[in-house]
């Protein structure tokens, strides 16, 4: 089985400082939701593509893009069927539907690239240095450390399914969206519930609710990259800015 | 150091009292040993005496629990940690970190402790428990075996005073069971309290000073070891067997079946697992496939499967060569985690409507029920059913009686016996003596060259 995380030396964003990180996603949550012109969404998500790709979690990106687009055809269809009985709910000509689709895979983007190429130490530590509160750091850990999980859990019960029934892909997925809801998306939901369960009480256990002062045993530098980073940051933020206001 | 009194509980939602009237003690350098039938209340009890009962899962909790001298119920569970180190049944449910280093080193950091003593507790528990050459992977590549290794480790290297665990042998080859044995009689000098839940019994014999038998969440008898070499008090309350021979199986020459040759196999970066391995596995037999922590069983496993792809080797059944591709659909395999292979919208569905297989093991009674709604014990049974109902010509289990009791063991071996009789290849990923001696009819043991 592959390892999930990934590590340092393997690629750029292992390199660059969880906190530049941190602040890119949270940065990136607030200033999406002032995006709503279709053309800046699109380049945003094509944007977090290109930040997510040297990863090659490949897999867990279509996972997530399979998932939006399943969210996309169901909207698409209820929409047709409200549309039916009055026109004004039914499907619209332009892009509007695609809109709150575009911000949730840039989102996902986002967030794998955080979580999956910062371990979970170091984003404690970079969440204590910020002094979130309390019942704010310890949900936050919990989610930060369950994406992982969850995505082990997906991969394990899609090696369940092909066992079961042999192949199974994203075109089966499509095409037979009830035997997908069956197979793959209970089981996940189960897992996921229990797994953020087995979680919580593993941080628990492990004296989480009680931090006080935390040891950091591999504290980050900053560096070039970091620079970069930030640099590239407000390119993209200027560039999605001029798009939105209709200027190109 | 762990005192219970009177000690009832049930969960939330639920009537039932899961605990009735529990009274225990277990003082320093003592060693509990609780058994019982599946679901009878043992992990409750371990939930209890680390404080997830009542202060992460609530319900309601009547009685006294001291540990340490602290009543649990005034103390946070993080206080309660430092005294008390906890192994779950499964090891990976108390891993709160990726990679292994970071979950040795974290509960330290989280004290606040001084890198340098984080690091020196790294490399001591990491070499008492021969994990170092796996520091840097993920928690996620490690084989079961591996994963009760990296979770003992950090919690011992808490140094807590008292112990609980939850099946802890339920994943380790014999070998690592008797390194684990010597490891906790070391601790129990020390003047640790231990509470151990299993069902595996007889790795305990020259352990445990203590035995509580559970039955319905009651404690029904309590003794020395001895009282577990009594043959009349194990079939009544579905025990295992207090002691387990080693056997030598003596492997028949084999005629017809699946042949594998030349089976080279690497995962990516990675050193070769097997290189030009020849196996074989005789059509209508239980075979036990057994070997070391993380030697390989389960990739073997998912190569006989087809899941994946081997770099070299040929597969052959009845004679006739056998695509990768093909393989999915001769084989079924039962993994670890039943959750995962569970779908249908009731157990009956599960096993495509076979009443005669469900009445085999014991789960006719829940044949409209949803599967996930099952215990732990009645879901192992349902994926081994699932598993016999896809009708393949090879069935792989793999670990199939980790946490399962004498009474449940019986009932998997007899059926599994059928089924090879019925001239099909049966492989079961073991590490479980009993099981092996009363259900197999052959045994492979993988080692690192080779497969005898």
């Amino acid at each position: 089985m592959n390892n999930l995380q990934i590590k340092a030396g393997d690629n750029y964003l292992a390199s660059i400082n969880t906190l530049t990180k941190l602040f890119i996603t949270l940065f990136f949550s607030i200033f999406i939701v002032f995006m709503k012109d279709e053309k800046a969404l699109i380049f945003l998500f094509v944007a977090s593509c290109l930040y997510v790709l040297p990863m090659k979690k490949f897999k867990a990106m279509l996972i997530g893009y399979a998932m939006i687009l399943l969210m996309f055809i169901s909207s698409i269809g209820f929409s047709y069927l409200l549309g039916l009985f009055a026109k004004r709910y039914g499907l619209k000509e332009d892009f509007v539907m695609l809109i709150p689709f575009l911000r949730v895979g840039f989102m996902i983007n986002l967030t794998l690239a955080l979580t999956l190429s910062s371990g979970i130490r170091k984003l404690i530590n970079v969440l204590k240095t910020l002094r979130f509160p309390r019942t704010i750091f310890l949900p936050t850990i919990v989610i930060f450390r369950f994406l992982p999980s969850f995505i082990n859990d997906v991969k394990q019960i899609h090696e369940s399914i092909k066992i079961k029934i042999g192949s199974f892909n994203i075109l089966t997925m499509i095409s037979k969206p009830r035997l997908f809801i069956r197979l793959m998306i209970i089981p996940s939901v189960i897992r996921a519930l229990k797994a953020a369960e087995d979680l919580s009480a593993a941080a628990e256990l492990k004296g989480i609710s009680g931090i006080n002062k935390i040891t950091n045993s591999n504290p980050e530098h900053w560096s070039l990259k970091d620079v970069l980073a930030f640099i590239i940051l407000s390119t993209v933020v200027c560039f999605a800015i001029i798009l939105n206001r209709g200027e190109i | 150091m762990i005192e219970f009194k009177n000690i009832e509980y049930n969960y939330p939602f639920q009537k039932e009292k899961v605990i009735k009237n529990v009274s225990l003690e277990i003082k320093a350098g003592e060693v509990v040993l609780i058994t019982g039938e599946s679901g009878c209340g043992k992990s409750t009890l371990a939930k209890i005496a680390n404080g997830l009962i009542p202060h992460y899962f609530k319900g309601n909790l009547e009685g006294e629990v001291k540990v340490c001298g602290n009543d649990n119920s005034d103390t946070t569970i993080a206080e309660i940690s430092k005294n008390i180190g906890t192994l779950f049944q499964d090891p990976e449910q108390q891993f709160f970190c990726n990679d292994v280093y970071s979950e040795l080193s974290f509960a330290h950091e989280v004290q606040g402790k001084n890198i340098d003593k984080i690091k020196t507790s790294v490399d001591k528990y990491s070499n008492l428990f021969e994990i170092e050459k796996i520091l840097d992977s993920s928690i996620f590549s490690l084989s079961e075996g591996e994963k009760q290794k990296v979770a003992l480790a950090s919690i011992l290297s808490l140094k807590p005073k008292c112990l609980v665990l939850d099946e802890p042998s339920a994943n380790l080859s014999p070998e690592a069971t008797e390194q684990l044995g010597k490891e906790i009689l070391k601790l129990k000098e020390q003047g640790f309290a231990i509470m151990i839940v299993d069902h595996r019994l007889y790795w305990l014999a020259e352990i445990a000073d203590k035995v509580l038998i559970m039955k319905d969440g009651e404690i029904l008898k309590s003794g020395g070891f001895e009282i577990l070499h009594n043959s009349q008090t194990r079939d009544d309350f579905g025990l295992r067997n207090s002691s387990v021979l080693v056997e030598n199986k003596v492997n028949s020459s084999f005629v017809n079946g699946l042949e594998i040759n030349n089976l080279t196999f690497a995962y990516k970066n990675k050193p070769a697992i097997f290189e030009n391995y020849n196996i074989n596995f005789q059509t209508g037999k239980i075979v036990a496939l057994c070997g070391a922590n993380g030697i390989g069983k389960t990739t073997l496993s998912r190569l006989i499967t087809g899941l994946l792809s081997t770099q070299k080797g040929v597969f052959k059944l009845n004679g006739e060569i056998i695509k990768t591709k093909d393989l999915l659909k001769k084989t079924s395999l039962v993994l670890q985690n039943m959750d995962h292979q569970l779908y249908a919208r009731t157990v009956a569905d599960e096993v495509d409507g076979n009443f005669n297989l469900l009445k085999q093991l014991q789960l006719a009674e829940f044949a409209e029920r949803h599967p996930q709604s099952l215990s732990g014990g009645q879901k192992q049974r349902l994926v081994i059913a699932a598993a016999i109902a896809k009708k393949s010509e090879i069935i792989i289990l793999d670990e199939p009686t980790s946490g399962l009791d004498g009474k449940n063991m019986k009932i998997i071996g007899e059926v599994l016996h059928k089924e090879a009789k019925k001239n099909k290849i049966i492989i079961v990923i073991t590490h479980d003596l009993e099981f092996i001696n009363k259900c197999c009819d052959e045994q492979l043991t993988i080692k690192k060259r080779s497969i005898l």
